[in-house]
């Protein structure tokens, strides 16, 4: 409690100290915010602050004559000034204070001019102002006296349009009048006498065909005889040329069956010729043939004879050779029993002698493994007595090393007996120390325990297996030994 | 202009999404109470080491051990540390004295289990805070690094409804997210350098009062 009753002045400061840190943090960090907002800002305002500055103070005369044109227009128009010569100005004020005296007379003489100036470019802005409208009135009463050029010529075209259509209408009215009692029966004497006409004309037309007519008909018959004559000439004379040409035929029919029949008669004079050369040729060839055949016929019967000798010579050998190798196989058999026999024979005496010889092998290993077990039973016997020995003396070195390490009192009663139980751990290391049984005098029961905890590592023989041995000791302390 | 002014620190808290003002709001707490931990451990650490070598010097320099415990128990707020552990165990000792038939051992035991409790209270009031400390330094980048990644997200988000993709659609965003990692490490980096310094002042404060409580017990030992 005393502690927090004098922390509190440190917190009240801690908590000041850790807000101004804030404090400053966020100060820092806004201007560094705006520090870096600002600088394109900044960087217009320099510019327009250092420039005027140095070009004014060596250049003021050559600079300011530019200006009044500038300025002159702001009187004529006060409406738009820019921003930026504003800014000038204001800032130029001093400047411009210090010499306005000088500025001015040259500044009226030029106001003067330049109004002069105006004034002329005004006029002549009016005459070409009044020029261009006298054109412009010329222009508009050369196109008024062409409208109406133009209106005179439409009207005089109306009028002849006009004119015309009444004499296309007066002619139509006259044709129609003319026209109209073909269709109309009003007017019945101009009726008549155009009937009158019609049938007359039709009458010389008709007249005119039928003359015509009557000589295209005289013509054609004229034509007609002229070709019936002609046909008459032509049918004569083809009448004369049939009955030359029948003529003629008949001669050469005649000429061809004489032909023919001499050719028949000597091809069949040819025909039995032929006949009897064939007829001898077909008997000698008979006669060869049959001579043929006769041959042919001895020549097979002696070579079957031939090949039934050969094959029965062939079975004969094939019976002797059967019998050789079945005798031959017989004998095999009788050697392969006989060897048979014989490996037999031998593999029972070979069965027999293994058998002996395993019984001996067996006789020697039973006689053996009696005479390792001996050992064995000596040797563990032997290792036995060894770790005895080895865990009796380890037992003797942990007890001598804690008891090295008991931190004796003065006052400790001389009979005084604590006994404990040790569980050790490998490599030595005490797990617990239990007192089992007090020696009555508190003082030394712990200081033997703080010299088993003290004397670790306890010494622990090489042999890992023989741990087993240390792992619970029951060890007994006194002040005696 | 328009566009430097919007980027300007307190108009990206202000747009930030209410889940990363609020991890930056956390933050800032966080960061204000390490860095109050920080100048309560400077100034209780400093004033420990200083009572603490005041108190050895006048220890070794006085003789006269019954005189040394009245100063200190009158003055007892202002021993220190160390002159507690020195005042527990002079009283235990004295009242373990007093009892006859005691032994020798069994006095000395006492009095030194009373100068050990002393001292591990000492060690528990000087070691208060350098835990949170600990936390602050491991946890608060991963706090910011949250807000910046969900700040990002959204900004992300708004840029796929966004015909267009330009920088200058996800740059606010992520300045404004970036503004929870700034912060997460602005409390980290201060409690780490703390909480490692402090540690190792404590470490060897304690060291020093364990010889002191050795040495005491000796010189207690010695005493008839």
């Amino acid at each position: 409690m005393s502690t927090i009753v004098h922390a509190k002045p440190y917190k009240l400061r801690a908590g000041a100290l850790a807000l101004a840190v804030h404090c400053a943090f966020f100060v820092l960090l806004y201007f560094g915010a705006s520090w870096k907002a600002e600088p394109p800002q900044g960087m217009v305002v320099d510019i327009w602050d250092s420039l005027p500055g140095i070009e004014t103070a060596p250049l003021p005369v050559k600079v300011e004559p530019s200006k009044p044109p500038i300025e002159h227009p702001k009187l004529n128009k006060p409406v738009a000034p820019p921003k930026a010569d504003i800014t000038l100005s204001e800032k130029k004020r001093p400047q411009e204070k210090s010499k306005p005296i000088k500025t001015e007379p040259k500044q009226q003489v030029e106001k003067v001019n330049v109004q002069a100036e105006q004034k002329r470019q005004e006029k002549l802005k009016i005459q070409t102002e009044q020029k261009i409208l006298a054109e412009q009135r010329a222009q508009a009463e050369q196109k008024i006296i062409e409208e109406q050029k133009v209106r005179a010529e439409n009207e005089r075209a109306r009028a002849e349009q006009a004119n015309i259509v009444a004499k296309i209408r007066r002619n139509l009215k006259a044709e129609l009048e003319k026209a109209e009692p073909s269709k109309v029966i009003e007017p019945i004497k101009s009726a008549a006498s155009l009937k009158a006409d019609f049938e007359l004309a039709e009458k010389k037309r008709l007249q005119e065909k039928f003359q015509e007519a009557v000589k295209s008909e005289t013509k054609r018959q004229i034509e007609k005889t002229d070709a019936q004559s002609k046909l008459k000439a032509q049918a004569e004379h083809k009448i004369e040329a049939e009955q030359k040409i029948e003529a003629e035929q008949k001669a050469q029919a005649e000429q061809r069956a004489l032909a023919k029949q001499k050719a028949q008669a000597e091809r069949k004079a040819e025909a039995e010729r032929k006949a009897e050369i064939e007829q001898k040729a077909e008997a000698e060839q008979k006669a060869e043939i049959e001579q043929k055949a006769e041959a042919e016929r001895k020549a097979e019967i002696e070579q079957k004879a031939e090949i039934e000798r050969k094959m029965q010579a062939k079975q004969k050998a094939l019976a002797e050779k059967k019998e050789q190798a079945e005798e031959k196989e017989r004998a095999k058999q009788r050697a392969r029993a006989e060897q048979k026999l014989l490996a037999e024979q031998k593999e029972l005496a070979e069965q027999k002698a293994q058998a002996e010889q395993r019984a001996k092998v067996e006789q020697e290993r039973v006689r053996a493994e009696q005479k390792a077990q001996a050992e064995q039973e000596r040797m563990r016997a032997a290792q036995a007595a060894a770790i005895g020995k080895e865990v009796s003396e380890y037992k003797a070195k942990i007890i001598a090393k804690i008891r090295r390490n008991i931190v004796m009192l003065p006052d400790i009663p001389y009979n005084a007996r604590a006994e404990f139980d040790v569980t050790l751990l490998p490599g030595g290391m005490v797990l617990n120390a239990i007192l089992v049984k007090p020696s009555g005098n508190a003082a030394y029961d712990s200081a033997v325990e703080r010299a088993i905890k003290k004397a670790e590592p306890l010494p622990l023989p090489p042999d890992a297996a023989l741990f087993n041995n240390f792992r619970e000791l029951h060890l007994k302390f006194s002040p005696k030994e | 202009m328009d566009v430097t002014q919007n980027l300007s620190f307190i108009h990206l808290i202000q747009n930030a999404s209410a889940l990363v003002q609020l991890v930056m709001g956390l933050l800032l707490l966080v960061s204000l109470m390490s860095w109050w931990f920080i100048f309560l451990k400077m100034f209780t650490v400093r004033q420990a080491v200083r009572q603490s070598e005041e108190f050895e010097e006048s220890f070794w320099n006085n003789d006269d051990l019954n005189r040394l415990y009245q100063n200190t128990s009158v003055m007892r707020g202002d021993s220190g540390s160390m002159g507690r552990i020195f005042a527990a165990g002079f009283t235990e000792f004295l009242k373990l004295k007093k009892k006859h038939g005691m032994d020798n051992n069994a006095v000395m035991d006492g009095t030194r289990r009373a100068m050990r409790a002393t001292y591990q209270r000492e060690m528990d009031t000087l070691e208060s805070h350098l835990a949170f400390l600990a936390t602050v330094g491991s946890v608060s980048p991963y706090v910011g690094l949250f807000g910046t990644v969900w700040g990002i997200m959204n900004a992300f988000r708004g840029l796929a409804n966004v015909g267009q993709a330009t920088l200058a659609h996800v740059a606010p965003g992520i300045a404004e997210a970036l503004i929870a990692t700034a912060m997460g490490l602005f409390a980290a980096i201060p409690a780490v350098v703390a909480y490692n310094r402090y540690s190792h002042d404590i470490t060897r404060l304690a060291s020093r009062f364990e010889i002191f409580m050795e040495e005491f017990s000796n010189v207690l030992q010695r005493q008839p």
